[in-house]
């Protein structure tokens, strides 16, 4: 399956991208993307199965990200890796169509319960 | 729940443990912290609290995470600011829900210091830590009201 790491830091990516393998994910087709705009050029020439991405970003935030690719009718699965998990911010990332949303910092154990079912 | 210094201690742990994976130890105020080279990462906060979070780094353990982190002996300059950014964004972010709301976080933002202590505001909570024998500082700044006006050029995240 084809998972897209979106983050400005490419210290998180890398961290996601451990912690994916760590969660017993490894053998996926992993691609990186550090904004928003490059995620949405990625996705729309691609198919994503998931998409992990930070929420504040330059340019282009996750929730735009999220927002634009459902108006385009794109249903891929969607969840957030952040900084913030504050009640009003996951309500808006459900509202959008997330799936989930993890706080960093995340352990492999809280993000192969999040991907329960999803991969 | 509001922040006082033990939660300052545990949630910095806690990020540092979790990203990085390397000790950090609960440790007295250096003398003369300021006074030296550092580096600062921090993220701004404004809203119903306006204020910043910062992490002050000595350029030796700043150069130890990005080793430790990309498991390379020469991480860049960038890879260097990358990281200590990160700390201070992930941080920043959950001690920002223990703070009044509604507010906004700001991207990171990373700075160089040949000494001194440029931060407007007042540290209302500091911690400090040791990292590979090298002091590491965690501070809660509130802004005073007459500094809130100033353009912060922040992004809205929540």
């Amino acid at each position: 399956m084809n998972i897209l790491i979106v983050d400005d830091s490419k210290a998180m990516r890398l961290i996601v991208r451990r912690t994916l393998r760590q969660a017993g994910f490894d053998g996926h087709d992993v691609a990186e993307a550090s904004t928003g705009k490059e995620a949405l050029t990625m996705i729309r020439g691609k198919t994503f199965h998931l998409v992990l991405s930070d929420w504040n970003m330059p340019e282009m935030s996750g929730i735009e990200l999220l927002t634009t690719l459902r108006k385009e009718g794109n249903k891929v699965t969607f969840g957030f890796v952040t900084s913030e998990g504050t009640a009003d911010m996951r309500l808006r990332a459900s509202e959008a169509g997330a799936r989930f949303l993890l706080a960093k910092p995340f352990s492999p154990e809280t993000l192969a319960e999040a991907l329960r079912g999803l991969l | 729940m509001s922040i006082n210094e033990d939660i300052l201690r545990e949630v910095t742990q806690t990020a540092w443990q979790a990203m990085l994976g390397i000790p950090l130890e609960s440790s007295g105020a250096p003398t003369n912290a300021d006074g030296e080279a550092h580096i600062v990462s921090q993220v701004n906060i404004h809203g119903a609290w306006d204020g910043t979070i910062l992490i002050r780094w000595t350029p030796t353990v700043a150069h130890h995470a990005a080793r430790v982190l990309y498991q390379s002996e020469t991480p860049s300059a960038e890879e260097v600011r990358d990281v200590v950014g990160e700390m201070a964004n992930i941080v920043g972010g959950n001690l920002k829900g223990l703070l009044p709301g509604p507010s906004w976080l700001s991207l990171p933002i990373v700075q160089h210091s040949e000494g001194g202590d440029t931060t407007n505001g007042v540290a209302i909570h500091e911690a400090w830590f040791e990292c590979a024998g090298e002091p590491v500082g965690v501070r809660v700044v509130e802004l005073p009201p007459e500094g809130r006006k100033q353009n912060y050029g922040l992004e809205e995240t929540s």
